[in-house]
């Protein structure tokens, strides 16, 4: 199977970069609108969110919270932090679907959060 | 100052008080939580941790950075702090109290703080003036960058040339309106923003079938009735905003801050509509992310779509001057523009379900607008701090600079515990006070 990824937020053409990279033929990604990257995990067209902005669990998370409810969503990587591996691949085992991210973690927190997948849906 | 005190200390008690009965926050990830909060399926105790988390460190870095380097207060500091605190307070007056006490604390901190910095013997605020030259001229760009990131190289290359075009037309005065110049800058940004939403309605109508579910109509009427319960106060907020823009106390966007502190030190108003303008756009780029959030959560945001700082710093002294008719006007202005923008919000939500395009085209606007500005803080910040120590007289003096270097450099490797857009003015600032103690220990 591939993880079909709805990437919303800032600074998109970097997260889908390292998607791709990282992810390679296991993952689809589709780039679009935090809306309508909501929207289409409600519909079932898509499995995962990831989406940055300047907090992490502002503008990126915002709109997912509002339509896939707050306990399906998770800030993996805040403004002036680093990411943690242990925390995100809890989140991801726990669960979660849409995930926020500060601009300046993407690179540092998109190969964890994929790892996280792929041992979670056993692709590695 | 006494008066500034009150406005302000009033201000953020009620700010604080939007917040703690959960009509309106500042932060535009706390907002959707809200409603787990106030429909009580999370505790008070998580909720202000929560906030705390999204929060503390813009007030640190943006906050702190940009009213230092303009003088002026801002939203990250004044109301960011009034979210956590309203959400903390067990009781509404508690709530009013601590916001209160925060505007005014914040205040006179930031007043006495500026005046230590001017007595220093090498002024370096004047250097800091430096910070905004760049900003507005890289800004201008912006919509170009936007349209890079949505529409590709090709459309993207065509604005550049019709920006670069149209602006160098205005700045010889061959566009003109009824015979009165125009910004350069105001019209390069206006004819991007035209191209971009050109190009953005003319992808949705072509396709138009790829409409969704109407997911987010269902959305939207749920809590729809707690933003109207809320004009009334969300009025007073919007005046009072209006009022401290207008009374020059106020920078309300990382747009503005610079360019505000630079027309107030120097009196000179003509690049005034110029910011007001830049404001505008930029207030354009979050209705969206706003209008939904808000919609979905019953929870408005505290300046609302934040045109009430152009309101308050530029229409209303255009209309009615600078004395006190222009101060009533802007507290009058903000109030009612707030209350529309709330009458109006389910329309505008409604119609962008129509546009995902613009929706999308806001995202490429808000991510333009912080790379542009990322370079022109930086530029803007390392020719203040070059000019601190390198002068036609001492022109091998590389010592400010070199610190400003070595600071940004050090943030970035220990994992940017300073956000990028407020990492090179704190960086020049610091700088500042570096280049003071060693000069008092007879090392310069």
């Amino acid at each position: 199977m591939t993880i079909r990824i709805a990437i919303g937020g800032l600074k998109k053409e970097v997260t889908e970069r390292v998607t791709k990279e990282i992810g390679g033929d296991k993952v689809s990604v589709i780039v679009t609108s935090d809306f309508e990257a909501a929207k289409k995990i409600k519909s079932g067209q898509a499995d995962y969110y990831f989406g940055a902005c300047n907090s992490g669990g502002g503008a990126a998370l915002s709109v997912p919270i509002g339509i896939l409810g707050y306990s399906n969503c998770a800030t993996v990587a805040k403004a002036g932090g680093k990411p943690k591996a242990e925390d995100i691949e809890k989140l991801v085992a726990g669960g979660k679907i849409a995930f926020g991210m500060a601009v300046e973690s993407i690179e540092a927190a998109v190969p964890m959060l994929l790892h996280s997948l792929f041992k979670k849906h056993n692709l590695e | 100052m006494i008066l500034k005190l009150i406005i302000v200390g009033i201000l953020c008690a009620l700010t604080s008080l939007a917040s703690h009965m959960g009509r309106a926050v500042f932060h535009d990830g706390i907002r959707p939580i809200m409603p787990e909060y106030v429909e009580g399926r999370m505790k008070r105790g998580e909720m202000a941790s929560v906030a705390f988390g999204l929060s503390a460190g813009f007030v640190f870095s943006v906050g702190f950075a940009f009213t230092l380097a303009s003088k002026l207060l801002n939203p990250w500091l004044l109301f960011l702090p009034t979210d956590i605190l309203g959400v903390i307070s067990p009781r509404k007056w508690i709530a009013a109290v601590l916001g209160a006490a925060w505007g005014v604390g914040v205040t006179a901190a930031f007043s006495a703080l500026n005046t230590v910095f001017s007595l220093l013997p090498i002024n370096f605020l004047n250097s800091l003036g430096q910070l905004s030259s760049p900003v507005l001229a890289g800004f201008a760009l912006f919509p170009v960058l936007a349209i890079f990131y949505q529409f590709g190289k090709l459309r993207g290359i065509i604005a550049l040339i019709l920006e670069l075009i149209v602006r160098q037309l205005a700045a010889m005065n061959y566009i003109t309106i009824h015979g009165t110049p125009i910004t350069p800058e105001a019209l390069e940004m206006f004819v991007g923003v035209i191209l971009l939403v050109a190009f953005a309605i003319v992808k949705d109508l072509r396709n138009k079938e790829a409409r969704t579910d109407d997911e987010g109509e269902g959305l939207f009427e749920i809590r729809t009735k707690r933003i109207v319960k809320s004009i009334p106060l969300m009025m007073a907020i919007g005046g009072l905003v209006s009022l401290i823009a207008n009374l020059q106390y106020f920078s309300g966007s990382e747009v503005d801050f610079q360019a505000l502190h630079q027309i107030y030190q120097t009196h000179n108003t003509s690049q005034l509509s110029t910011v007001a303008f830049a404001d505008f756009i930029r207030g354009l780029a979050f209705i969206p992310l706003i209008v939904t959030t808000a919609l979905a959560s019953g929870v408005y945001g505290i300046v609302g779509l934040t045109f009430v700082y152009p309101i308050g710093f530029y229409v209303a002294p255009a209309i009615f001057g600078e004395g006190m008719a222009g101060h009533v006007a802007a507290f009058v202005f903000g109030a009612i523009w707030l209350a529309i923008e709330m009458f109006v919000l389910r329309a505008i939500g409604k119609g962008l379900e129509n546009f995902p395009s613009l929706r999308e085209a806001s995202d490429s606007i808000r991510n333009a607008m912080n790379n542009v500005l990322e370079y022109a803080l930086l530029i803007g910040s390392a020719l203040a701090a070059l000019s601190m120590t390198h002068s036609p007289k001492d022109p091998q003096n590389f010592f400010a600079f070199g610190i400003f270097v070595a600071l940004y450099a050090i943030n970035e490797a220990i994992g940017r515990p300073v956000i990028r857009l407020a990492a090179a003015p704190l960086a020049a600032i610091i700088t500042g006070v570096v280049v003071n103690i060693f000069y008092v220990a007879h090392l310069m």
